[in-house]
């Protein structure tokens, strides 16, 4: 039930989430005999049998790595297999904390979805609240059921139906017997809520107030909700928007002016120094052109002295360090 | 999980000696306690005697009559609703004006501001029709009297006498909500009506944020600097409700929590989650503990009731601080929340020998930079995985059908989180990358390749076609 609770060492049928990249995290079910191919290379399920969770373990060459992470709902909202849009940790976090769901808590969360708000959900409410899901999309029902069972979430009672067509009642999931859902809080992530919610009277708390929350990508779909919600003796309606944002750090520079200028300054000092040096150069060619033709030194011989001098240059310069010029960080 | 009886499954109906938090029509909020008998003044907004509102559940709204009474009421809100018929016989009574009920202009090209000009009716009026009463009935009286001395009312239009008649029943109106005391509007009354920079400047949708971050649950064991006399403890007991523990990480002699008095948890109650350790403590646990000496237990048969009491209290200091110290030698924290002022970049290497692996780190900031200058720090420690920056942002809106936009002024700030994973880096590995394959070059090492674009956590793959050369081989 690792979803639910803390696990310190990783055990045979344990998920674990591993970590490849950036936003690729893989779920994983720890069975002997299976591996993880990555383009990193493979890794053994057994390699990871009686780690630690966190642990950062080698493919079987030796290089390359993965780590082994432990399920929590944000980081399964990363890895989650997408069937249908999902609702991200900005959104999830608020909507937990504005609905008041605390453990112990009994919530409505419809439609099921993919489930990543379902793990966010059940992981607060504890092994006291309830989570009751609905899914009105057969496949994605069937997914989803699978999932929660594989993940241990014991809190989440699922159902298989069209809330907008045949409301929220629900029944044992063992004895099929009808009872009181008697709900804290509702979620509703449909496409129209106003349709469902005049169906929610029959489950919702009678004795204490009830937290409603609809999550709608358009404007239309909030005003139709507002009305209905009025219309249905819903108060304090307020709408807000969620803006969520991920930062990344990386170094830079911070520069001064006056070292703009100091370089400027050093680039000047340079280029006189470079004339000055080219004329000095021309100045001693010509003496030295006019020394060998009154000595009578052949052409061959000149070029070939010249040529030499050339490549001897070249070769102490690259032997003597190569100034930058000015750099106000090295002093 | 082991049951903790202190804490009983909360209570949803407004009792004796409950902490509450009382909304205003202004929007402020207000904490009291329900004793009975007691007098609740809300200033302006009139008075009520606290036990005529113990019974009803919370959320209830009220109206003020005379002689200190109330009347339940459907909402606060002054969408000009219908009392609420199941309490009361009169419910055809309208308690605030119509505005249909008067004449109203399509456009408001014939509105002229004429300032003060315009309302007759004088402040000092005003005061004396408010004391003329102690009900609602009088708000409804000065709204009624303030509009027929109104100069150009029938000149504005149906939209603006609405937004002229809320503004005045927010003013005036004699109502009020009582609510249950949440971590969330706990945090909104602490922003309202006191420094902000008392928490830190940390905003509603941050603590979410934080909560969720932090793989808040309950049955979790986390390590927690609050420096904010309070309220995170209080956010983390609500949320595990009395199953796990809390270690409390400060700074002081004694940890500072007054915010849990204000919210109504008792002293065994924070006794039987709330693990206080200082930072001397934390660091060196052997050193500090050699220094808890356990109460001697002699002659205590004859000691009197209060000394006797003295040395029990002394007894459970001692054992408090050995199991704390217990759970902190233990290095498996279910994960790491600082909310304080302390420069995370030094702190956080200090305690992450002690946090269980892949758990969660979660910083929060009012400034950004101090999380940045963290966050590269922690990008080349290998002990830390996945992290990051995160920011939440809430903007309210105008929620009125057809006439909805963003409210034109929201506060600033709020505050940011970093979130990363502790993790167990193995030595020497080598990561798959560049140039491995390139007829036995030099192998890449993951660490400390300064020239990789990535950090030191994650490996050097760009190209994939680098890749499948080498799983072939």
């Amino acid at each position: 039930m690792s979803f639910l609770e803390h696990k310190t060492i990783i055990k045979e049928g344990d998920l674990v989430l591993a970590f490849i990249g950036r936003d690729n995290l893989k779920p994983i079910y720890v069975t002997p005999g299976q591996a993880v191919n990555t383009r990193y290379g493979t890794f053994a399920h057994e390699s990871m049998i009686g780690l630690p969770y966190g642990s950062q373990i080698t493919s079987g060459k030796g290089y390359g790595f993965i780590y082994l992470l432990h399920p929590t709902p944000e980081l399964w909202t990363i890895s989650l297999p997408h069937r249908t849009q999902i609702v991200y940790t900005p959104d999830s976090s608020y909507i937990i904390q504005r609905l008041n769901v605390i453990s112990g808590s009994k919530v409505i969360e419809s439609g099921t979805g993919s489930g990543s708000f379902t793990h966010a959900f059940a992981r607060t409410c504890g092994s006291k609240g309830k989570v009751f899901s609905y899914e009105f999309h057969e496949p994605r029902y069937l997914q989803a059921k699978n999932e929660f069972e594989g993940h241990g979430l014991t809190n989440v009672h699922l159902t298989h139906r069209d809330v907008c067509a045949n409301g929220f009642d629900v029944k044992d999931l063992q004895t099929d017997e009808p009872f009181y859902a008697d709900v804290d809080a509702v979620f509703l992530d449909l496409p129209s809520p106003w349709e469902a919610i005049p169906h929610l009277q029959s489950v919702i708390a009678k004795d204490r107030a009830v937290g409603i929350c609809c999550f709608s990508p358009c404007i239309e779909q909030v005003t139709k909700t507002i009305e209905a919600l009025q219309k249905h003796g819903w108060i304090d309606i307020e709408m807000t928007e969620i803006a969520g944002k991920k930062w990344d750090s990386r170094k830079e520079m911070i520069r001064e002016v006056d070292d703009a200028v100091e370089r400027l300054k050093d680039i000047q000092k340079r280029q006189a120094e470079g004339i000055e040096k080219k004329k000095a150069w021309i100045e001693m060619n010509k003496k030295q052109k006019e020394k060998d033709v009154a000595n009578g030194v052949p052409l061959d011989e000149r070029k070939r002295a010249a040529q030499e001098h050339i490549a001897e240059n070249k070769r102490k310069k690259q032997q003597t360090e190569r100034d930058y010029g000015f750099n106000p960080w090295v002093n | 999980m082991t049951e903790n009886t202190l804490f009983p499954p909360s209570n949803n109906i407004i009792s004796e000696n409950d902490r509450v938090m009382i909304l205003i029509p202004s929007g402020g909020l207000r904490t009291v306690q329900m004793k009975l008998g007691g007098i609740i003044n809300l200033g302006k907004f009139g008075q009520f005697l606290v036990d005529n509102i113990i019974g009803y559940p919370y959320g209830q709204s009220f109206e003020i009559l005379e002689d200190k009474k109330v009347q339940p009421i459907k909402s606060l809100s002054f969408g000009l609703e219908e009392r609420d018929s199941s309490n009361t016989e009169d419910s055809t009574k309208e308690s605030t004006p119509v505005p249909e009920a008067f004449i109203s202009s399509l456009t408001n090209k014939d509105l002229v501001d004429k300032g003060s000009d315009i309302q007759k009716l004088t402040v000092e009026e005003i005061e004396k029709l408010k004391t003329e009463g102690g009900g609602n009935d009088i708000a409804k009286q000065i709204i009624e009297k303030m509009i027929q001395s109104h100069g150009a009312f029938d000149k504005k239009t149906i939209f603006s006498q609405e937004k002229y008649l809320t503004r005045k029943q927010k003013k005036f109106s004699r109502r009020f909500t009582v609510l249950k005391i949440s971590p969330y509007n706990m945090l909104s009354y602490l922003y309202q009506e006191k420094e902000p920079a008392r928490v830190l400047d940390m905003s509603e949708e941050t603590l979410g944020l934080l909560l969720s971050h932090a793989d808040v649950r309950p049955g979790g064991n986390y390590l927690l600097m609050d420096e904010t006399g309070g309220l995170i403890v209080y956010a983390l007991m609500e949320r595990m409700q009395g199953q796990g523990t809390i270690t409390l990480l400060h700074e002081n002699d004694q940890p500072k929590l007054n915010l849990l008095d204000q919210v109504g948890f008792t002293e065994e109650q924070i006794e039987s989650i709330v693990h206080p350790v200082n930072l001397l403590q934390f660091l060196y646990p052997e050193e500090e503990r050699a220094k808890n000496y356990k109460p001697s237990d002699e002659g205590i048969e004859g000691f009197p009731e209060n000394k006797k009491a003295l040395h029990f209290k002394r007894l459970r200091k001692y054992h408090l601080l050995n199991d704390t110290l217990d759970l902190v030698e233990k290095n498996n924290f279910d994960g790491f929340i600082s909310v304080c002022t302390l420069n995370p970049t030094t702190l956080l290497p200090k305690v992450l020998p002690r946090i269980g692996g892949s758990r969660s780190i979660v910083v929060y900031s009012q400034f950004k930079e101090i999380l940045v200058g963290l966050n590269d720090a922690m990008m080349k420690d290998k002990n830390v995985l996945m992290c990051n920056i995160y920011e939440s942002k809430v903007r309210k809106y105008q929620t009125i059908p057809g006439r909805l936009h963003p409210l034109m002024t929201s506060r600033a700030g709020g505050g940011f989180i970093f979130w990363g994973l502790r993790v167990f880096p193995k030595e020497g590995i080598i990561a798959v990358g560049r140039g491995m394959n390139k007829g036995g070059k030099k192998q890449k090492l993951n660490t400390g390749d300064a020239k990789s674009s990535k950090t030191s956590t994650e490996q050097a793959i760009e190209d994939p076609d680098d890749v499948d050369i080498v799983i072939k081989s």
